[in-house]
């Protein structure tokens, strides 16, 4: 019976132990030895003190042992929680403590991250590096330490489909990142419905493009535990740089490429497939923002083999529709959402939660079992978050509400509108200007602060801020663009600093005396197109 | 540190942070802890030739060539490229 996630790499590993189940810069683990090493790693954990119900951190760069690290958390009964490695200290440790992890994984480039981290926030265990602690209650051990654990079979733990798997932190309107909560259960649900979607087996080799933090490496991993497929991983520096990116697609023979269309674009407009040989790939997933038409068409005439789908959904429902692409689409207008897979229920809904008429605009709510369990810690937007209809008595259907405004084509296929809040992408990353704008207004240098999307030439959103000084800060001394760079880079994820900053004097306002933000955007898009300021 | 890593941080720090008080070494990781982006490596090989006078092959703009500014630095001098 399967019924957590990491019974998929078992499962795997008793029918074909020799299969190639990861790889990173050329380095390799079986099947067989990722359920040994992760079967170590939990025993490891488990000796010192982690329990089931834990949440355990991973601060990596990618390389084979992340995938040690979350199969072997799982094992211990615990969830694991992708701390991102580009991400500045402060935001390591709001995570750390807001969901209470008391132990790491790590590795030995990591080891002043951690160290830091650990300054902020004290941590009992660090597995993967020795870092220097004052601290009587810190253990830290290099991955020398597993070898001594046994590799046979995982600790007796108790655990069940619906305890937590794994927690991403993504952000939040008020200041403040959310943890979002998926059980084993929405987890392999979400494995099964790609499986069933995109045919993937044995013989796949699919991309992970994406971070532990960001949810599609979810499909990277467990769609691929689940087919038996080999998962080969991307290096972050490698996805900064299109050529290197193309020569890995092309000399990894990947077959399943799942990305966000920024890293699309990027490959379309550099030209790096001209020199390679991406012929193995037969399906170009993109996901997390929208995809600019053109450079869609110019892929799929560089890629004619490849089969290229968009595939729809926030952190908190995994994916739940997609509209796998003609090879005649017509790419005169944004690529719609398309249709929920199986096994997911999707409504459009009016302000009152009654579903629209045909082709009118509504919010989009979705049942299904890739649902999260939850927020961590935050009971008011759980309860917010679920709509519930009642088809029986007492019996409540939950369905979360996406926030996400759309329409039905008349085909069928769902076409996304716009957010109801202020939450944009960013690189394909979630960010909700609210966030931004809290974090600035935190300064006591600072009085107002407008943060506003700008769309570039490409038709992707980068993030633009001002801010009005404090009286006491007026003159430049307390408060300068790069003293608020510097504040804000010290707290937010590198994709969610605003990539320009003005200190002003005031800023538009409507008539009624609010910041005029829709002014702001629009001049500020104005003035990046071509022949702008 | 020399000359051509000092004027490679500048760039960074000024034109692509943003923030002249950032604290960059010649051996920060560029690409892999997210320091500069996939735009800023764009932006950085227009620097380099715009200040060098001569133009960096597609196939040289690699993640063995761009990972510090030590390495780049190193990258220049092996192709003669003089930046300062």
């Amino acid at each position: 019976m399967r019924y957590l996630l990491w019974h998929l790499v078992d499962d795997s590993a008793a029918r074909n132990p020799d299969a190639e189940a990861i790889r990173c810069r050329g380095e390799s683990l079986t099947y067989g030895a990722l359920a040994a090493a992760s079967n170590r790693l939990a025993h490891l954990l488990a000796e010192h003190g982690v329990r089931p119900g834990d949440r355990v951190g991973i601060l990596m760069n990618k390389r084979v042992e992340c995938a040690v690290a979350i199969y072997g958390i799982m094992k211990a009964g615990a969830a694991y929680v992708p701390l991102d490695p580009g991400a500045p200290t402060e935001r390591h440790a709001f995570v750390a403590n807001d969901c209470g992890i008391r132990c790491v994984v790590t590795e030995p480039r990591k080891r002043a991250a951690v160290s830091r981290l650990h300054a902020a926030h004290p941590l009992a265990t660090v597995v993967g590096c020795e870092i220097e602690s004052e601290s009587e209650g810190c253990r830290s051990m290099g991955f020398a330490a597993l070898e001594a654990c046994e590799a046979a079979r995982p600790p007796a733990v108790h655990a069940m489909e619906q305890d937590l798997s794994y927690i991403l932190y993504t952000s939040g309107s008020t200041g403040v990142p959310k943890g979002i909560m998926h059980s084993h259960r929405s987890g392999l649900a979400w494995a099964e419905v790609t499986v069933d979607a995109y045919g993937f087996d044995g013989a796949d080799r699919i991309s992970n493009y994406a971070p532990l933090h960001f949810d599609l490496s979810t499909l990277d991993y467990f769609s691929a535990a689940l087919a038996g497929s080999t998962t080969v991983m991307i290096p972050e520096d490698v996805t900064k740089v299109p050529a290197s990116l193309a020569a890995l697609i092309a000399g990894e023979a990947l077959t399943v490429f799942y990305t966000v269309p920024l890293a699309l674009t990027q490959l379309a407009t550099s030209g790096c497939l001209d020199g390679n040989d991406c012929a193995q790939l037969r399906w170009v997933l993109f996901g997390g923002e929208q995809m600019p038409p053109k450079h869609l068409a110019a892929l799929m005439a560089a890629l004619p083999g490849a089969r290229f789908c968009n595939v729809y959904g926030p952190t908190e429902t995994n994916g739940c529709t997609h509209f796998p692409i003609a090879p005649d689409h017509v790419h005169d207008a944004p690529v719609p959402i398309g249709r929920p897979y199986r096994n997911v229920e999707a409504l459009v809904v009016d302000a009152d939660d009654q579903p629209v008429a045909p082709g009118e605009v509504g919010e989009l709510l979705i049942r299904a079992p890739t649902l999260m369990r939850g927020y961590w810690g935050r009971e008011e937007l759980n309860a917010r978050s679920a709509f519930l209809r009642r088809e029986f008595a007492g019996v409540p259907d939950r369905f979360h509400r996406t926030g996400d405004l759309v329409y039905a084509l008349p085909d069928d296929n769902l076409q996304f509108v716009g957010r109801k809040d202020r939450q944009i992408k960013s690189r394909g990353c979630r960010v909700d200007l609210d966030e931004v704008e809290a974090v600035m207004l935190a300064l006591d240098s600072v009085s107002e602060a407008a943060v506003y999307p700008v769309t570039d030439g490409d038709g992707h959103q980068l993030i633009e801020a001002r801010a009005i000084p404090a009286a006491h800060a007026r003159g430049g001394e307390t408060l300068s663009e790069s003293m608020l760079r510097s504040l804000l880079r010290r707290q937010l994820p590198p994709y969610a600093v605003p990539v320009r900053l003005d200190i002003v004097d005031d800023f538009p306002r409507t008539s009624t005396g609010k910041v005029d933000r829709v002014t702001l955007a629009r001049e500020a898009t104005a003035a990046r197109a071509p022949g702008g300021d | 540190m020399n000359a051509t890593e000092s004027k490679l941080i500048d760039f960074i720090r000024v034109q692509l942070l943003e923030d002249p008080e950032y604290d960059l070494t010649p051996d920060d990781e560029l690409l892999l802890d997210d320091i500069v982006d996939s735009l800023g490596v764009m932006r950085l090989v227009e620097f380099i030739e715009h200040e060098g006078g001569a133009a960096v092959p597609a196939e040289d703009v690699t993640i063995d060539n761009f990972s510090t500014v030590s390495v780049i630095a190193g990258y220049l001098s092996a192709r003669s490229i003089a930046i300062t």
